[in-house]
């Protein structure tokens, strides 16, 4: 078994296939070996290491995840689980908090189920319906609207 | 804790704003994400999670969008509109957009392939009426002009044998913009096809469209090459 410590000093423990899913844990465990005092992690608080560690659990049987490093090949963010699905429909608050946990802690699987979250609330949107999905303030000039029309002119049907 | 907002509390504003950029300054990846949110959030529980979060992440998430999606994002808020032309990310996406939608170069000298390969639902090429002729307009990507040679060519079926005979026309008046865009004709069946694109200026910041004249008709866009 792993202890992790959250910001808030709250303790969990868990099996350490759950724990190596994150690569920050794993490389700490094989630098440091196994111990018994808790890894402390000062960036994820109490409440989002709860979601994290759900996470983990339910992939620890996964296979370690693939490296996309391939910049020409199309990514899909219309393949999520049900089960991540459900598991990632929180408020943007704790989405930030998961995205920020995942990328702290090396989660990669558990960083592309937020980031394609977030993509899936930009995709097929207007600039006004983003706005208002993320409480954005509109804050161009006349002069730049006009500037930014002109430069997505080409892709504009004729 | 307190006592560091009460002594921030009686700087001068010089200070304050001097003693801030020091502390902005000194925060670490996840601490100027928070501070962002905190910045961003003006009420509610919405924000601008992609400007809050660590450009490493809004990139990722980015690369999951298409570049019609992308176009989109530049234009909700000059900081979306910096985020997107900042980093590779839109490059990738034009990159992605150009490989699906130019044809191999194994098809470049067989004409008949093209016409199949331009054809190809999934692209959704786009019929525009032109004059009598009936033409198909869309953009190719740089690789096509180089791969083209730089050459427009236009391709004819032969009405009584039904044979796809190639021609090129060279020459800069062919290209109605010949820094920007190429045109591609094909005389099929159904009238003119022809190619355009924008070329270099798709991810450019300051792109500036130059129009790409219509062809009339097949004979007059074949006539040109003599």
């Amino acid at each position: 078994m792993v202890k992790l410590q959250s910001s808030d000093n709250e303790e969990f423990e868990v099996g350490k296939n759950v724990a190596v899913q994150s690569v920050l844990i794993k490389n700490l465990l094989e630098d440091l070996g196994e111990s018994e005092e808790a890894i402390p992690l000062p960036n994820v608080t109490g409440k989002v290491l709860k979601k994290v560690i759900e996470y983990c659990e339910h992939h620890k049987d996964d296979p370690p995840p693939l490296r996309d490093d391939y910049d020409d090949v199309p990514k899909r963010s219309d393949d999520i689980e049900p089960w991540d699905e459900k598991f990632i429909k929180v408020d943007q608050e704790l989405l930030f908090e998961i995205l920020l946990a995942s990328n702290y802690m090396d989660i990669k699987p558990l960083l592309d189920l937020g980031c394609k979250t977030v993509a899936n609330m930009i995709r097929g949107k207007t600039p006004d319906e983003i706005r208002k999905a993320f409480n954005i303030v509109d804050d161009f000039t006349p002069e730049e609207k006009e500037q930014i029309r002109k430069e997505n002119e080409w892709a504009e049907d004729r | 804790m307190h006592e560091l907002a009460s002594r921030f509390a009686h700087l001068s504003q010089v200070d304050r704003l001097e003693c801030l950029r020091d502390i902005l300054g000194s925060l670490s990846l996840y601490e100027t994400a928070k501070a962002k949110k905190l910045l961003l959030r003006s009420s509610g529980e919405k924000f601008d999670i992609l400007l809050s979060i660590p450009e490493v992440i809004s990139t990722h998430t980015l690369s999951y969008l298409d570049l019609a999606d992308m176009r989109t994002c530049t234009q909700v808020s000059r900081g979306w509109y910096n985020l997107v032309h900042s980093n590779r990310v839109l490059h990738q996406a034009v990159k992605r957009h150009m490989a699906d939608s130019h044809p191999p170069p194994s098809l470049m000298h067989d004409t008949s392939a093209i016409f199949h390969w331009l054809n190809r639902r999934d692209l959704a090429w786009r019929r525009e009426s032109a004059g009598a002729s009936r033409v198909l307009t869309y953009r190719c990507p740089e690789q096509w002009r180089a791969a083209a040679g730089g050459l427009l060519y236009v391709v004819e079926r032969c009405s009584e044998c039904g044979r796809w005979n190639e021609d090129s026309i060279g020459g800069p008046s062919c290209f109605a913009t010949p820094s920007t865009a190429l045109r591609l004709a094909i005389c099929a069946e159904s009238g003119l096809v022809i190619c355009s694109t924008l070329l270099r200026h798709i991810p450019g910041i300051l792109a500036r469209r130059q129009k790409v004249h219509a062809v009339d008709s097949p004979d007059k866009q074949h006539n040109q090459g003599h």
